[in-house]
């Protein structure tokens, strides 16, 4: 059974055509199911849970990045863990995305499509204090300290992005051609300033010390203003990707 | 990898780690593979690989690594397993040891050096002669 999620921006009256167009497709692919809105955000978790419950299998966050973000941190409530195991999630883009990118989802109307074909992925999730993400986050701070490993630690000298990358985006993977291969048990300490420079740190765990001024942007949507532990956690998710995938 | 060493210094390919020149790095680093350094590093520095470290890299740290190319400054001891080349921009305050070495006009080292692969040879030799000296 799929259950779909329909972030509450797309109840704007601007997103009923892209909507019409998606139902229809889905109906077509003999897709259709259960269509859950994220109007409140403490009903829509509850609604969340009790469908995986009620034995959905494939979970389909249908919006923006924040959204996916949203469905994926109900997901891993320690009460779901059982039931989260049997479930695959999969991602309908509306609007920009950048993780719709990194799945290989060029558009709302192959996402469909891409959902049909069912090729599937596994995915250890990263985690920053209390909130889970797949593919990085971004980092913001003046002379931010970053400490790897508990072994040594980072300094950016001068107004440069940072990111610690779970799931590369092809946008980074084309900055780095000199590296030999991403290792999908570890994290990536990334870290531009011009087209020339780069650094590019492999990692188990990350700690950012609390300072002013710190931004940390996690999967382009949420957001944590505090002092972070970073590290690949033990949960996985299996996701529906496209064959254009950036992993 | 590094077949024409002094050719591929500028193109150490499948690097693990890269510190580019826009970041400080201090501790203890301990890299398994390839390691580009082209910031500052403080501390130590351990490698199973290879490491580049480029013209403009300062590294206060004793040095560890399978193979190097050295074309910047390194305050500390330098220890490498096999092939290590110093370029005409390196600056190398520390010693150096090594199995084989290169190095170019105008680097500047000052420490003492041990070619340990030539140490081992004469001492075999010399067991090799005088099979008594065996214990």
């Amino acid at each position: 059974m799929h259950i779909y999620i329909y972030d509450d921006f797309l109840e704007k009256s601007r997103y009923n055509k892209t909507l019409n167009k998606i139902e229809t497709r889905l109906t077509d692919l003999g897709l259709s199911g259960k269509i859950v809105r994220l109007n409140n955000l403490k009903n829509s978790d509850k609604a969340i849970k009790e469908e995986v419950k009620q034995g959905a299998k494939t979970v389909v966050a249908v919006g923006g990045d924040k959204t996916f973000s949203k469905v994926i941190n109900v997901l891993m409530s320690n009460d779901l863990s059982f039931f989260v195991r049997n479930i695959v999630i999969a991602f309908i883009p509306v609007g920009n995305s950048s993780l719709a990118e990194t799945f290989g989802l060029n558009n709302y109307q192959q996402a469909c499509d891409i959902l049909l074909a069912r090729r599937l992925k596994t995915i250890f999730l990263a985690k920053c204090n209390t909130l889970y993400f797949i593919s990085n986050i971004k980092i913001n701070g003046e002379n931010a300290e970053i400490q790897i490993n508990e072994n040594y630690q980072v300094t950016l000298l001068r107004n440069n992005t940072a990111y610690i990358i779970n799931v590369p985006s092809r946008k980074i993977l084309d900055k780095i051609p000199n590296i030999k291969e991403i290792d999908e048990n570890k994290l990536y300490l990334y870290i531009e300033n011009n087209k020339q420079d780069f650094s590019f740190i492999p990692a188990n765990k990350l700690k950012i010390k609390n300072q002013k001024n710190l931004f940390l942007s996690l999967d382009s949507c949420l957001n944590c203003e505090e002092s972070a532990d970073i590290s690949l956690s033990d949960k996985q998710i299996r996701l529906i990707v496209g064959k254009n995938r950036a992993f | 990898m590094f077949n024409n060493k002094e050719k591929n210094i500028d193109k150490i390919k499948d690097a693990e780690t890269v510190i580019g020149s826009s970041i400080k790095v201090k501790g203890n680093f301990h890299g398994k593979g390839n390691v580009i350094i082209e910031g500052r590093l403080e501390g130590s520095l351990k490698t199973d690989a290879s490491l580049l470290v480029g013209e403009k890299a300062k590294i206060s740290a004793n040095v560890l690594a399978k193979d190097a190319f050295v074309n910047g400054e390194i305050a500390g001891n330098v220890k490498i397993e096999k092939y290590l080349f110093i370029g005409k921009t390196a600056k190398i305050n520390g010693d150096v040891s090594c199995e084989e070495i290169s190095i170019e006009k105008g680097a500047i080292i000052n420490g003492t050096f041990i070619m340990s692969s030539q140490i081992t040879k004469k001492s075999e030799q010399i067991s090799e002669k005088n099979p008594t000296n065996k214990k």
